[in-house]
């Protein structure tokens, strides 16, 4: 079955809005209609099974563009928008799209030779049916995320990944055509998309903020009566220092969400307590589970804080020692999950793929333990990725870019835990001989904020005379986070 | 607001920017540029709160939509 004629199944003729926000309104009906219009003309113009670059903020055009090629057996390429125009080209000369469906507003980052729709091109008429049937195994998306070496993954999702994802999401959240969503998440990145999908199946609806600060979210979850938020570690740690949502009350708001990288129990605990009556799940997943893997019943989240729960509906999870096998209760091991979310693979990269997925499991790079109870808990990363503001980020390409700048002799980039980001990038850098410290520093923080997207931007920038090295003779990272907690790195 | 504070302004946006004294102007506004996102604009924030000693309320952070605006929302507070 076609993912879209899924999500559509039981509300296609409701005259209910589906998208709400300050500057969009689209109901289900009409919605419906645009995709089914967008979606045969994208047939009859291009064929199916080809690749489109879909490069957009959450609107009404991202939404009807997805959902059209998908519809029409085509399949978006999904890339966060504050990519580099120079990255984008590449990432696109390694895979075969046909056409570009683009924002406006993004315009000046298009990618020569491709054909750009964007807003203004979007039909107005009907054309005839030539849409093809599609299967679950056929592909429906390809989501870039950030891999450990810096050059992104195309994870490659089907129609089948995602109706069981969806499906098994709508059933541990219980959800109905009476919730909505109130949206702060993009929709390229998976746990932003399966807000949409998952209140399209149901009949509800999601309202859009894209506010210029988070804060403006509380006054509009209360105006448009949303009954669901959700949100990356960032998200309510920016909440919570600088707005006054442990104060607030809201007459709609029943459950919270958080995913995307752990949130410090003592902000879960903040929210729980100023909160009571508002369900908060803390969850876990990875685009290359199509979105989540684990939810931790609300019941629970004073007992177990600081545990990601267990595998959802369709998903079985373990944690696997060196040996293949479960580890015991307090011994550490992989995160490996099964279940038919799990993606067919990287995209153009089957060393890569083979890597992650061994018969059939997909071995997150996740370490964790389990209690007596089976709840699982993440102790950390065997892959060298921060999480900065609920992205994924390389210290690799962070590293390439300031190991070439006047000054720096070796540098290593890791991170530590940030109020508000929820990972703070730090640069540490042995200095050449000679080179003054505010002047190195200077250069660090401008040159990045030049290259970079503000998420990919060092918060701080520290010295040492000499790096730590591992057993294998490379810069011990461990370490290094070590001495940044306990003080051991200064500014000089 | 006087002119030292007004050049930690835009000493402040130029740099977290990365434009020139000249590229940024009253009008200079949020997503406008690209290196000007959420995220950048909380930078920005916590930098003139530092900068200036004050705390900006949420309201206030939402207004900022520009530079022009930003130096009347910072003003109110230095005077005040």
């Amino acid at each position: 079955m076609n993912f879209v004629e899924f999500l559509f199944a039981s509300c296609r003729e409701s005259e209910e809005c589906f998208i709400s926000g300050v500057k969009e309104r689209v109901s289900h009906r009409e919605l419906y209609e645009r995709v089914e219009r967008t979606s045969k003309w994208i047939s009859k113009r291009y064929g199916s099974g080809k690749e489109f670059l879909l490069l957009a903020d959450n609107s009404v055009f991202f939404v009807v563009s997805y959902l059209s090629l998908m519809r029409s057996g085509n399949i978006p390429l999904l890339v966060e928008t504050r990519v580099s125009k120079e990255e984008l080209s590449a990432l696109m000369s390694f895979c075969r799209p046909v056409g570009a469906f683009m924002q406006q507003r993004l315009s000046a980052k298009a990618v020569a030779g491709l054909p750009l729709v964007t807003e203004s091109d979007m039909p107005e008429e009907d054309v005839e049916d030539l849409r093809p049937q599609v299967g679950r195994d056929d592909l429906a998306a390809v989501v870039f995320t950030s891999g450990s070496t810096g050059t992104k993954k195309g994870v490659m999702i089907t129609h089948g990944n995602l109706i069981a994802n969806t499906t098994s999401i709508i059933e541990y959240l219980e959800l109905t055509s009476r919730d909505r969503m109130m949206v702060v998440l993009p929709f390229y990145y998976c746990y932003g998309a399966s807000l949409l999908h998952t209140h399209l199946r149901v009949g509800g609806s999601i309202t859009i903020s894209n506010s210029i600060f988070l804060g403006a979210v509380l006054d509009e979850i209360e105006r448009y009566q949303c009954t669901g938020f959700a949100g990356v570690p960032s998200t309510y740690q920016i909440l919570i220092n600088r707005s006054d949502l442990l104060q607030r009350r809201f007459s709609s708001l029943r459950y919270m969400t958080q995913a995307g990288g752990k949130l410090e129990p003592r902000y879960i605990q903040m929210i729980v307590d100023s909160l009571p009556n508002i369900r908060f799940f803390v969850m876990y997943g990875a685009t290359e589970a199509t979105a989540r893997m684990s939810y931790l019943p609300p019941e629970m989240v004073r007992t177990r804080t600081a545990s990601i729960g267990k595998g959802i509906p369709g998903v079985h999870l373990e944690v696997l020692g060196e040996d293949g096998r479960p580890v015991r209760p307090g011994e550490t091991g992989e995160i490996v999950a099964t279940g038919d979310n799990i993606m067919r693979g990287y995209y153009g990269d089957e060393e890569g793929t083979r890597a992650v997925l061994k018969d059939g499991k997909y071995h997150t790079g996740d370490l964790a333990t389990v209690d007596e109870d089976g709840y699982i808990y993440v102790v950390g990363r065997a892959k060298d990725i921060i999480k900065c503001a609920g992205y994924r980020v390389s210290p690799y390409e962070i590293e390439n870019l300031i190991a070439s700048m006047e000054g720096v002799d070796t540098v290593a980039v890791v991170s530590k835990p940030d109020e508000i980001l929820g990972e703070a990038i730090v640069a540490v850098v042995r200095r050449k001989d000679g080179a003054e410290a505010d002047a190195v520093r200077t250069t660090i923080f401008r040159e990045c904020r030049r290259s970079l997207p503000s998420y990919k931007n060092p918060s701080y920038v520290v010295f040492l005379d000499e790096m730590p090295l591992n057993s294998s003779n490379k810069i011990d990272k461990v370490r290094l986070r070590q001495m940044l907690a306990e003080g051991e790195l200064n500014d000089r | 607001m006087n002119e030292d504070q007004i050049r930690i302004m835009r000493a402040i946006f130029c740099e977290e920017l990365s434009i020139s004294e000249e590229e940024l102007l009253d009008s200079t506004a949020y997503n406008e540029l690209e290196a000007w996102d959420s995220l950048t604009h909380l930078k920005i924030v916590s930098r003139i709160e530092e900068a200036f000693s004050i705390e900006l309320e949420v309201d206030d952070i939402i207004g900022m939509e520009n530079f022009g605006k930003a130096k009347d929302i910072v003003g109110r507070y230095i005077i005040g």
